[in-house]
């Protein structure tokens, strides 16, 4: 199959770039890593002749996106936890984040956000990409390489457990409160 | 189907088949639950959406768009290689076959035993001296191997080459009497050499009134005056 031209990708780029960093720095951990997971996905896409190409195929583009995106990024995040950090000196403070990249950081996301660290990977996974890609039972399972079967048994017990994180968290009284009523 | 079934998560995600949806319609508490998973799954859907998406620096589009556009040029780096690799394989197979059929060709050429020890030595020729004396003189004769040539091709008649005997040599050509300095023992005439065909090799002419009398100076100052 022909290759995709610029401005195939450029329009590929408009609506996948930023779902794919979101979803790779969930694994990550960290934005850069990230974006170069996602960049390297972009570039396979453009090389591999095996790729879903061209109308008709969004959702198999979609998914080859994101598993690609997926394996890079977990390959990017084993690769920094074999990085062991120099310890600062004691006399030279740490830097601060500036503005930036605490706006790119963890500060801004919400407490119900926070909650997710509870779940284990595999449940943070599912239920990023049910709830914030949209993607059905058979395509998370394309994309994780799990089946359908365990893709719905990790939706649900990510979804108990994290009703129970927020039954449990005293800054969610309120919530509980009127969701119980 | 109870409340810890996932398939009461599934019907509230829209993921269910008929029959759990059945299922769950004539039960209230598992109603009750399915719509509770289905407001907080609501509420985590919007928190989600809302999380911040960065997308990739300037850089890295420019160098997937670079890579693109590679991509869909003319010719790829790997096709071009291809190419070269089709036309080097092609030279190899017709160097390759012209080895071989030489080779073949060569070997239908062998020799039958090696140098003839029936060959003759020598050969005699004749020739008249510049009184016009014939003269007969002994020649050594080559002493090549006698090669039989197998064509492998049809051939009218098979080609034997063998050592002529003397005695069937023809005889001497007009042309040989005419070498009278080549024979040994006689006297030969004397050389009439013509002095104005003579090269100078440097020297000037031993005439004084010739106007290149003067000795050449090259190289040297002119006289001081």
């Amino acid at each position: 199959m022909a290759a995709p031209d610029a401005s195939d990708i450029a329009q590929l780029l408009e609506r996948y770039e930023r779902p794919l960093v979101r979803y790779a720095m969930s694994i990550t951990g960290e934005l850069e890593s990230a974006r170069d997971a996602v960049q390297d996905t972009f570039i396979r896409y453009v090389r591999d002749a095996a790729a879903p190409r061209g109308a008709g195929s969004e959702k198999h583009i979609e998914a080859w996106l994101f598993t690609v995106a997926r394996h890079r990024a977990i390959d990017h995040q084993r690769k920094n936890s074999r990085i062991i950090p120099m310890p600062l000196p004691e006399d030279r403070p740490a830097e601060s984040p500036g503005p930036d990249a605490q706006a790119e950081g963890h500060d801004t996301e919400s407490a119900l956000l926070r909650l997710l660290d509870g779940l284990t990977q595999n449940q943070r996974d599912v239920i990023r990409l049910k709830f914030q890609n949209d993607l059905s039972y058979r395509e998370i399972s394309t994309i994780t390489g799990l089946s359908e079967t365990n893709v719905g048994f990790l939706l649900h017990t990510g979804l108990k457990k994290l009703r129970d994180l927020v039954r449990a968290e005293p800054d969610f009284a309120d919530y509980t409160a009127r969701h119980s009523a | 189907m109870n409340a810890t079934d996932p398939r009461l998560t599934a019907h509230a995600l829209g993921e269910a088949d008929s029959e759990s949806a059945d299922l769950i319609a004539r039960d209230t508490a598992l109603t009750a639950e399915a719509a509770q998973i289905k407001r907080f799954a609501a509420d985590l859907r919007a928190e989600l959406h809302a999380e911040p998406a960065h997308p990739l620096r300037a850089e890295q589009r420019a160098a997937v768009l670079a890579a693109a556009s590679v991509a869909a040029g003319p010719a790829l780096w790997w096709q071009r290689n291809t190419a070269i690799g089709a036309a080097a394989a092609c030279v190899a197979l017709a160097l390759g076959a012209a080895i071989y059929f030489q080779a073949r060709h060569l070997s239908a050429l062998r020799p039958v035993a090696g140098a003839d020890k029936a060959a003759p030595q020598s050969v005699t020729v004749r020739w008249a001296d510049e009184s016009g004396q014939p003269r007969v003189e002994p020649v050594l004769a080559p002493r090549a191997p006698v090669v039989e040539a197998r064509p492998s091709y049809p051939s009218p008649a098979p080609a034997l080459v063998r050592a002529t005997e003397p005695a069937k040599l023809p005889p001497a050509k007009p042309a040989l009497e005419n070498l009278p300095t080549l024979v040994a023992g006689s006297t030969p005439a004397p050389i009439k050499v013509d002095p104005a065909t003579v090269p100078m090799n440097g020297r000037l002419p031993a005439d004084p009134e010739s106007t290149n009398a003067a000795p050449l100076r090259v190289g040297t100052k002119p006289p001081a005056r």
